[in-house]
């Protein structure tokens, strides 16, 4: 074991059960099961394997979910309504705790374990979907699985070689109209949609530090957006806030002693990163994306790129192609491209501080394009309620609806037409990605809203945001 | 699992960085029974059709001599973004045992072997080189060589690559990963216990 470790390094330790050429076993404390978990739970029962430890699972549905209405009834289509029913049975046939579809602690399943506790500082977790780094943000290792759930839920193990660090320091503060997000998409613009391919990506410094949860959870969720495996934030008095009180937090003399234990997750002073970057987030403007890539990403201050002037012949290329499945001109000013229609939710940013950024621009004003708001979880939306943002949303125009992946994924019948053009606040902009042709412009919510009461993209600031 | 030791087959060169897995397999394909009829036919769906279903003549995995390529080679940060299983069983349903490609997403090689698929990384030049030949002689075969760790492009020449022994173990012998580690339950179990010990409050929590 090294003298000086990361957080990572800590926490993989605390959950090596044994090494074997190379890798590790490594034991999973909980897991979280989406409604795209039928084939993993079908490739289990061919197989004949049970479920290692149920109750150290979780169901929630969220990618099939309607944004149209709350119950099974208003899911799109039968296909898809199977899809979350029988992942739904299966998972408590087998024992599987389930925030079911009629549960009012449902949502996007990223949104909902760290609102509830589930997620916790310290703890492995684990799931099939890539943005489960989100849950990195309370100082989890937390892990996306793809096809691996199968063996996690089979032995609540995974073999996992130990990644390598990447560190990456945030400093200073931020500007008028720059969010989280745009330094996640500036920081994605700098290393490359593989800048950290395979990395386990810490964040720290001076920003970092002084980040709400709910922008340390954009952070961690778009670390996946530049190659990471696992991004995470070490836990301090912030993560300790956020958690005291949640209804899966510890409690009374537990909380102490985790407390004790949390505190002692953080990376060694002089613990060795593989790779290190430093940003000034002072120096972050307010981005948007022009490609299919999330590191196509500019100042909202810039124009679109010219392939014609790119040195790397591949790179030339791949811009190319992307300009034309955008439909989009080289030096074409940002603020000069017109949308059709606006998305305001997705893992990345559908949590109170988005909807607040969001409500605070559209406030006694109106959408001139079709506008969807999707909160992340129905406690989410709860709180908006009360807040009464869901009455700015609406008398602006905007859609306001029922929580789940919804736009971002286009897996719920939320699409964008094909050669319709989407300003949204989710984390991939990826050909096809909102619907078969959907072009997508990735931005931050009050830049999401902003582009939606003026029909094209725009720079936040001086709009008094 | 089928064992792969030595593959002889067509490869079909796709020259593009970040094919990413919406491409590969395009979400709205995921609530789909894979049983009924497999994932093969939406591997890269939409740059295979076009709108009506129809073949992109252009497309270079339409071409009939690539129609059966076991191979694909493409370029760097091959299958990035969505996790989703079905892009991994996509490409085994396709018939596909191996990609070679400059660099891979965050899962793709960690998880792929264990469906049988291999991933492989070559440096850019050699990439560059496989390429340029597959281009030139469509539906020239290309050796993949595990035991030795080599892949023999169709003009004899050879390239060397890394492989975790663990991942060559696991796909040459075709081994079962969950059996595998069922073995180890005992160790498992006495983890288990430790770990509930130290972080009891993770543990006793009813969840519901």
């Amino acid at each position: 074991m090294r003298e000086t470790r990361t957080v990572v390094q800590k926490i993989f330790d605390a959950h090596r059960i044994q090494d074997e050429g190379g890798r590790s076993l490594l034991y999973i404390d909980r897991i979280i099961i989406a409604d795209t978990g039928l084939p993993a739970f079908r490739s289990l029962r061919d197989l004949g394997y049970a479920v290692r430890n149920p109750a150290q699972a979780l169901f929630i549905p969220d990618h099939y979910t309607a944004s149209s209405g709350p119950g099974l009834a208003d899911v799109a289509d039968e296909e898809r309504r199977r899809q979350i029913r029988e992942t739904e049975s299966t998972a408590k046939f087998l024992g599987v705790s389930a925030f079911g579809i009629d549960d009012r602690r449902r949502g996007i399943q990223h949104v909902v374990v760290t609102e509830q506790g589930f997620a916790q500082p310290g703890i492995t977790i684990a799931g099939v979907d890539s943005h489960t780094s989100t849950q990195g943000a309370v100082g989890a290792l937390a892990l996306s699985l793809g096809s691996d759930l199968v063996h996690a839920l089979a032995t609540q193990c995974i073999w996992i070689k130990q990644p390598r660090m990447m560190l990456v320091r945030l400093e200073g503060r931020l500007n008028e109209g720059v969010t989280a997000k745009d330094v996640s998409l500036a920081l994605i613009a700098k290393v490359g949609s593989g800048g950290a391919s395979g990395l386990a990506v810490e964040f720290s410094g001076s920003f970092t530090r002084a980040l709400s949860l709910e922008g340390r959870m954009t952070l961690c969720n778009m670390s996946v957006e530049m190659g990471g495996r696992v991004g995470i934030v070490a836990p301090d008095e912030a993560t300790f806030n956020y958690l005291h009180g949640r209804p899966l937090a510890p409690k009374g003399k537990q909380w102490d002693q985790a407390i004790n234990f949390w505190k002692t997750l953080v990376s060694d002073d002089d613990a060795q990163f593989d790779r290190e970057t430093t940003v000034n987030v002072s120096t972050v403007e307010p981005m948007v994306t022009w490609g299919n890539s999330p590191e196509d990403a500019v100042s909202i201050s810039d124009v679109v790129p010219d392939p014609n002037a790119e040195p790397n012949l591949e790179r030339r290329a791949r811009m190319a192609r992307a300009l034309e499945y955008m439909g989009l001109k080289p030096s074409t000013k940002m603020t000069d491209i017109a949308i059709d229609q606006v998305f305001i939710g997705s893992c990345t940013n559908s949590r109170i501080e988005d909807l607040r950024a969001a409500a605070k621009i559209l406030r006694e004003r109106k959408v001139v394009v079709p506008t969807l708001v999707v909160p992340g979880s129905s406690p989410v939306k709860a709180q908006a309620e009360a807040e009464g943002l869901d009455k700015i949303f609406r008398s602006a125009g905007a859609s306001w609806g029922e929580t789940g992946c919804s736009m971002c994924v286009s897996m719920n019948g939320d699409t964008v037409a094909e050669g319709a053009r989407c300003a949204s606040t989710s984390n991939r902009n990826h050909v096809g990605r909102q619907g078969r042709g959907s072009r997508t412009h990735l931005v931050s919510p009050p830049m999401a809203a902003l582009a939606a009461i003026k029909g094209h993209l725009a720079d936040i600031r001086g709009e008094g945001y | 699992m089928r064992k792969l030791e030595i593959l002889m087959a067509v490869a079909a060169p796709l020259e593009m960085n970040n094919v990413d897995t919406d491409q590969i397999f395009p979400a709205r394909f995921t609530s789909k029974d894979r049983k009924e009829r497999g994932y093969g036919d939406y591997y890269l769906h939409d740059l295979r059709y076009d709108e009506s279903g129809n073949a992109r003549a252009d497309f270079v995995l339409n071409d009939a001599r690539l129609k059966n390529a076991e191979i694909i080679v493409s370029g760097a940060n091959y299958a990035c973004g969505s996790a989703r299983p079905g892009a991994v069983y996509a490409h085994v349903d396709r018939g596909i045992r191996a990609v070679i490609a400059k660099s891979f997403g965050p899962l793709f090689a960690a998880v792929a072997y264990k469906s049988g698929l291999l991933a492989v990384q070559l440096k850019p030049d050699e990439i560059l080189d496989l390429s340029g030949q597959l281009t030139e002689n469509t539906g020239a075969f290309v050796t993949l060589d595990l035991p030795n760790q080599i892949v023999r492009a169709p003009n004899g020449s050879h390239y060397a690559f890394e492989i975790d022994p663990f991942v060559k173990r696991m796909i040459s012998e075709g081994l079962d990963e969950i059996q595998l580690t069922l073995g180890l339950s005992k160790q498992i179990d006495a983890f288990a216990k430790r770990q509930r010990e130290k972080m009891p409050w993770v543990f006793e929590t009813a969840l519901l």
